[in-house]
């Protein structure tokens, strides 16, 4: 365990992270997240801007797992316009 | 900002046609390697400079590989003072070894990122359906 954080730590660079650069991380999180977007900072509280991040990136996922389902269903059913379309997309 | 991530849609959208074109061609399309594909295509396009990227990349490698040693692995527990973080350490890849400063920049790029690659795949699936 001790090991694992000494070589977290490293990324840092070997500075000090201050509590500011936290907050404008997590600000600039709040800016990515559609539902917190518009709200002021000030509101959301930190723990809510984390909890958020997780369920979009988990909505984001299963986007990514839907799309596959469909983009590998219209591959396999007709094969030979759609590999020709792709690579006529390649072509560009 | 815009910029950025506009490049990154294109090379995104190049690497996955490529890699699409390949599974297509040797008629191994199947949902699961359409899914890989496109996470190894924006992995590669951000390259070795972020931890995620290097995650992914390494992570999808060693699955194929054995797929039982990536298990064992996510086992490992961290108890701390970081319980909130604990669940995105989780889903953002290589956040186990992150420290808290990085998890975060680190989540920012992911995010962008991720947004990208859907907002691709939207595209190329409603291209091909029509």
């Amino acid at each position: 365990m001790s090991s694992r954080r000494s070589r977290s730590s490293r990324h840092s660079g070997g500075s000090r992270i201050s509590e500011d650069q936290i907050n404008d991380l997590v600000n600039k999180l709040q800016q990515l997240l559609p539902e917190l977007r518009n709200r002021s900072s000030d509101k959301v509280s930190a723990s809510r801007v984390l909890q958020d991040t997780c369920n979009y990136i988990k909505s984001l996922h299963r986007e990514v797992d839907d799309l596959s389902d469909r983009l590998s269903e219209l591959l396999e059913s007709s094969d030979t316009t759609q590999a020709a379309l792709i690579r006529s997309l390649l072509m560009q | 900002m815009t910029t950025r991530s506009s490049i990154i849609r294109t090379r995104f959208a190049y690497r996955f046609l490529r890699s699409l074109r390949k599974l297509n061609q040797k008629e191994k399309t199947n949902s699961r390697r359409v899914k890989y594909a496109a996470y190894v295509s924006m992995a590669s396009v951000v390259g070795s400079k972020r931890v995620w990227s290097r995650a992914v990349l390494s992570k999808i490698r060693n699955r194929s590989l054995n797929p039982n040693l990536v298990k064992k692995k996510k086992k490992k527990r961290r108890s701390s003072e970081e319980s909130g973080f604990g669940e995105l350490r989780k889903i953002v890849p290589g956040g186990q070894v992150m420290n808290f400063y990085n998890l975060l920049d680190e989540t920012a790029d992911y995010i962008n990122c991720l947004t990208s690659q859907v907002q691709v795949m939207k595209n190329i699936l409603n291209l091909l359906s029509t």
